[in-house]
């Protein structure tokens, strides 16, 4: 005798192997498939015709797959999307805050330094200071690897999981930067790490709640 | 009873998101039961391929016009149940302009040839 619970564990089992892997996508898609195999029913077919009808007018697994597929390639675009314009706005943000808050400083830590060291203060060229102002606004680029994680996360490349495991790599890399990027000096490098190293902690952070979120969807969807 | 032609399947998915909108800005719907309103409504004259509808739910849920809920229903059931947000109401005032306007052009049109 016919198995409702059993056709529909095989017809799951066709979805997930045709490439429908997402588990609330194939509860949405059981529960419709239900409805219509008691629709059928109460018309009087037995439970066996019913599922088969039901499956027919669902839909082949093959066509189904490339709607979902047409719709995950749209979310995928619509994240870089919104990835390149926060990362535009937080650009323009960083650029503020290196011109107005970090360049200054660097200039000032520099003129300390020099007087501590009993220089006289650096006179600067034209040309050089220029330079290093180019440079100095160059670390902006530097401040855009939290968007680049998160677009990344949203598209599937990344994960919280490796996120956190690069951690002890990232702050060996933002020190570089640090040092790289500003005067060539501790506080600058400082200054220049410790927004990277919080920016790339916000970034592991939403990147695991994310997942918690989408965790709760699918047991709530089970 | 007059029998139109079966609409055919381009003019169909134009219709999916302004008919999805309509009728979930009369009340909170799941995939089942918008596809049944859709074919009681035309008559059987729209036929939407079941599984392909539910595509079209997560695009507009994306586009932040519609939200989601699970809901248990029975022997531990659970359906998804979809209502309409303040930007669907926006969306869908701008598609009825829209087809009204198309309504309009040709309503005119067939007028001025069958008089």
């Amino acid at each position: 005798m016919f198995n409702l619970d059993q056709g529909i564990t095989e017809w799951r089992r066709q979805m997930v192997d045709e490439g429908i892997k997402a588990p609330e996508a194939l509860n949405e898609l059981e529960t419709h498939l239900r409805d219509d195999v008691d629709h059928h029913v109460r018309c009087g077919l037995s439970t066996e015709v019913a599922f088969e009808r039901a499956v027919q007018q669902l839909g082949n697994a093959n066509s189904l797959k490339s709607e979902f597929a047409k719709m995950a390639a749209l979310k995928r675009r619509n994240y870089l999307y919104r990835g390149l314009g926060f990362g535009i706005a937080l650009c323009l943000l960083e650029g503020a805050f290196c011109y107005f808050a970090l360049l200054p400083a660097a200039l000032a830590t520099s003129r300390a330094y020099s007087h501590w060291l009993g220089f006289s203060p650096v006179q600067w060229e034209p040309k050089e200071y220029l330079r290093f102002v180019k440079q100095f606004m160059g670390t902006v680029l530097a401040f855009e690897i939290p968007v680049l994680l998160l677009t990344l996360v949203k598209v599937g490349v990344l994960n919280y999981h490796l996120l956190s495991k690069a951690r002890k790599y990232v702050v060996v890399a933002n020190l570089i930067l640090g040092a790289v990027l500003t005067t060539p000096e501790v506080i600058t490098q400082l200054i220049m790490f410790l927004p990277l190293q919080s920016l790339y902690e916000v970034s592991v952070w939403i990147a695991g709640y994310w997942e918690r979120q989408a965790k709760k969807r699918t047991a709530t969807a089970d | 009873m007059y029998n139109a032609a079966m609409i055919e399947k381009e003019l169909v998915a134009a219709s999916t998101e302004p008919l999805i909108l309509s009728l979930l800005s009369k009340g909170e719907s799941y995939g089942y039961e918008l596809i049944q309103e859709v074919k009681r409504l035309s008559a059987d004259e729209i036929k939407w391929t079941d599984g392909m509808l539910y595509p079209v739910l997560h695009r507009m849920e994306d586009r932040g016009w519609i939200k989601s809920r699970w809901v248990e229903i029975e022997n531990g059931r659970k359906r998804k149940y979809y209502s309409i947000k303040k930007d669907g109401h926006q969306a869908l005032k701008k598609k009825r302009e829209q087809w009204t306007a198309l309504n309009s052009v040709f309503s005119g049109l067939w007028k001025e040839q069958y008089v």
